[in-house]
């Protein structure tokens, strides 16, 4: 009888166009937006040379000035200039600018001055080249006119060096930005089980549609049924996620850093807490299914905002100014358990996070179990 | 006794749903419980089923106190409601092998029951169908075979025809006496006086959570003091003409109304015979002319002073 009304529970489960769409088709559609807005944004083969002209104008002072040699040399990966650099005077390089021959074209007289016809990417890297350039070569003449001898001293090489005051752990991870938003997207799809966890207990109950007074009429315990039909949905709410792990690994390449067996104990105590959650929702907020649907949506929506999905920097925020939040936000948990497996050597704070979500979990399993148990009820 | 209800209250705030309510249902019955919308008939099965919280009273089912996890009470109970009550994800098969799975731990009786119960419901060339596919009648018909399928002694019918055609709702009742011919007992709820006058063996008539008349429809019928109705279509009936019929023995109350002149008499013999004597006599002309039983309907309107279906 278990299984037959197991089987039965997944059928149902998995012929619900609705929940598979937003718990398996949205999570994949979402996965391959992130993966193509961010390739595009963090690629750096879709730079080319940028054509610009250089103009000496009248006050240029050749003493000190290293702008020309500065722009020739840039690149953008080795072997690939910047910039290509054509040298006119000001009436052609006006005239080429006009007829979209060149980007810009950078004046260098009295002062340096940067001339474009309209605003782009490649204006603003122009724009920006420039003032990194007038920066450093302020801070080279504010150098050398306190120690003239600093040039024979090697500031020039000093200075053009990139140095970088932090320095990267051993675990062969790059910092990746990007990672945030798809760890976000697991937590996110791990806490949709809200949703199958409400419609589990709503099923079960008496007072919400005449199925759940067949049901309740039946011999069969309300707790055992409820615990197949919250097994039924963790199985198919977890195919979900296993087969959105495979598409972000396989398909889009992302590289989670190794560790895929804690990642996806992870990944299946964020689903537990999500059903519990979406249970005790179902047991104890006595309202219309409407509402305790805006319930479990905003809890997930919310709770996904404060992990960062939305905004990255919100995260950061939130550790800053309410430091409890991250530690009672399932989403931040679930993410954050990713986060420390890509980053971190030890398994410390990882082990820290899927604890307090188990904790919950069962919390809200036993507030769910209580309040179902023996329940008959006010009006129907 | 199947079913014994005894001082039964139920009270919604201020709403006294189910006031003192008292009935008891034998072994083989196929028990009516008669009332209009609104009277507690569906609070009274709710309340029976364990379903509702009362707050006075007892109920027993098969002689025990009936509550939540009576579970061998509930093994013998099969509920057919106003809505059906199926998954839209499972075919037709499927929902009826659910349902019986929730009774039967055999995996091979439950498949032997589910066949059955598809044949009783004539539902075999649409096994395989989702619900969403299947025709009013059709999904009453599997909504039935979802209650039934286990072979339940008790089978509790709430309303089961509503919005149902003619045709669909013949074979429901069909059904319902082929299941009490094999042996279940039924307590049905309707508001539909003609369904329960057909099937029934006893009736408890319900009006504001109170039952006003219990018993078969015979003994509901001779608690009243109609014994005929006769209907006779005339076009030239004075008021003085009216007023003498009235005065006719046995005559309780005429109407006069769209040429159809309606006469009901109390108990007795030779009723119709002396108003067609009368209008013979007096030259009254007139064409159709029929006699009806008193329905209950005219129980109801005798015992509350309202119709049925206010």
């Amino acid at each position: 009888m278990v299984f037959q009304l197991y089987k039965s529970r997944l059928k149902c489960l998995f012929r619900n166009r609705v929940n598979i769409f937003w718990s398996y088709a949205f999570p994949i559609l979402l996965a391959s937006l992130f993966y193509f807005a961010f390739t595009d944004m963090f690629s750096s083969n879709n730079l080319e040379t940028i054509s610009i002209a250089y103009v000496e104008d009248v006050g240029y002072k050749n003493d000190m000035d290293y702008l020309k040699d500065v722009l020739e040399e840039a690149e953008i990966s080795q072997g690939l200039p910047l910039f290509n650099v054509r040298y006119l005077n000001v009436e052609e390089a006006s005239k080429a600018l006009g007829e979209d021959e060149i980007t810009a074209y950078i004046v260098n007289g009295e002062g340096v001055r940067v001339y474009v016809k309209k605003n782009g990417i490649s204006e603003t890297i122009v724009k920006s080249f420039l003032d990194s350039y007038k920066r450093s070569a302020y801070t080279i003449q504010a150098i050398l006119m306190k120690n003239p001898d600093a040039l024979s001293q090697g500031l020039l090489d000093d200075i053009m060096e990139y140095k970088s005051f932090t320095s990267e752990l051993d675990k062969g991870a790059k910092p990746d930005i990007t990672l945030t938003y798809f760890y976000a997207l697991l937590a996110m799809t791990c806490m949709m089980a809200v949703n199958w966890g409400l419609d589990e207990v709503i099923n079960i109950q008496g007072n919400r549609s005449s199925r759940g007074a067949r049901i309740n009429v039946s011999p069969i315990h309300k707790m055992k049924l409820l615990i197949i039909n919250m097994l039924a949905a963790f199985t198919a709410h977890a195919a979900g996620i296993c087969l959105l792990i495979i598409y972000m690994l396989k398909v889009l390449k992302i590289s989670f850093g190794g560790q895929l067996p804690q990642m996806v104990l992870a990944c299946l105590i964020g689903e537990m807490f999500g059903l519990f959650f979406g249970a005790a929702v179902g047991v104890w907020v006595n309202k219309s299914t409407g509402v305790q649907d805006a319930i479990t949506t905003s809890f997930t929506l919310i709770s996904t905002f404060l992990s960062g999905m939305m905004i990255v920097e919100i995260k950061g925020l939130i550790v800053k100014k309410v430091p409890i939040v991250p530690y009672i936000n399932p989403v931040s948990l679930i993410s954050d358990s990713f986060y420390s497996l890509y980053y971190y050597d030890d398994l410390d704070r990882f082990y820290v996070n899927t604890s307090i979500l188990l904790f919950m979990s069962v919390a809200l399993g036993v507030i769910s179990y209580l309040g179902l148990r023996r329940k008959t009820y006010a009006s129907i | 006794m199947i079913v014994k209800v005894d001082g039964l209250v139920k009270r919604y705030g201020k709403l006294v749903a189910l006031d003192y309510l008292n009935f008891e249902v034998e072994e083989g019955e196929i028990f009516g419980l008669l009332g209009p919308n609104g009277s507690g008939k569906t609070t009274a099965i709710n309340c029976i089923l364990a379903l509702l919280k009362y707050d006075k009273g007892s109920i027993e089912v098969f002689g025990k106190p009936m509550g939540p996890d009576e579970f061998d009470i509930k093994r013998n109970i099969g509920l057919i409601m106003q809505n059906v009550a199926v998954f839209d994800e499972l075919t037709v098969y499927e929902n009826i092998q659910y349902f019986c799975s929730l009774y039967i731990n055999d995996k091979k009786k439950v498949n032997e029951l589910t066949e059955e119960a598809i044949k009783f419901v004539a539902l075999e060339d649409y096994a395989k169908f989702y619900p969403k596919k299947l025709s009013g009648g059709l999904l009453r018909r599997l909504n039935i075979a979802c209650g039934v399928v286990h072979k339940p002694k008790l089978i509790i019918l709430d309303e089961p025809t509503v919005a149902v055609d003619p045709q669909s709702r013949n074979k429901i009742l069909e059904g319902i006496k082929q299941l009490n011919e094999q042996g279940a007992t039924i307590i049905y709820t309707s508001h539909y006086m003609e369904e329960i006058e057909q099937i029934c063996s006893k009736i408890a008539i319900i009006d504001k959570g109170r039952v006003v008349a219990s018993g078969t429809k015979e003994e509901l019928k001779g608690m009243i003091s109609i014994g005929e109705k006769i209907t006779i279509e005339t076009f030239q009936i004075t008021e003085d003409q009216i007023m003498m019929l009235r005065q006719m023995q046995n005559v309780l109350s005429i109407t006069y109304e769209n040429n159809q002149l309606e006469i009901k008499s109390g108990k007795g013999k030779n009723n119709l015979l002396q108003v067609l004597h009368y209008m013979e006599s007096n030259n009254i002309s007139f064409g159709k002319v029929f006699t009806q039983l008193p329905t209950l309907n005219d129980v109801f309107l005798e015992i509350t002073g309202k119709e049925l279906r206010d």
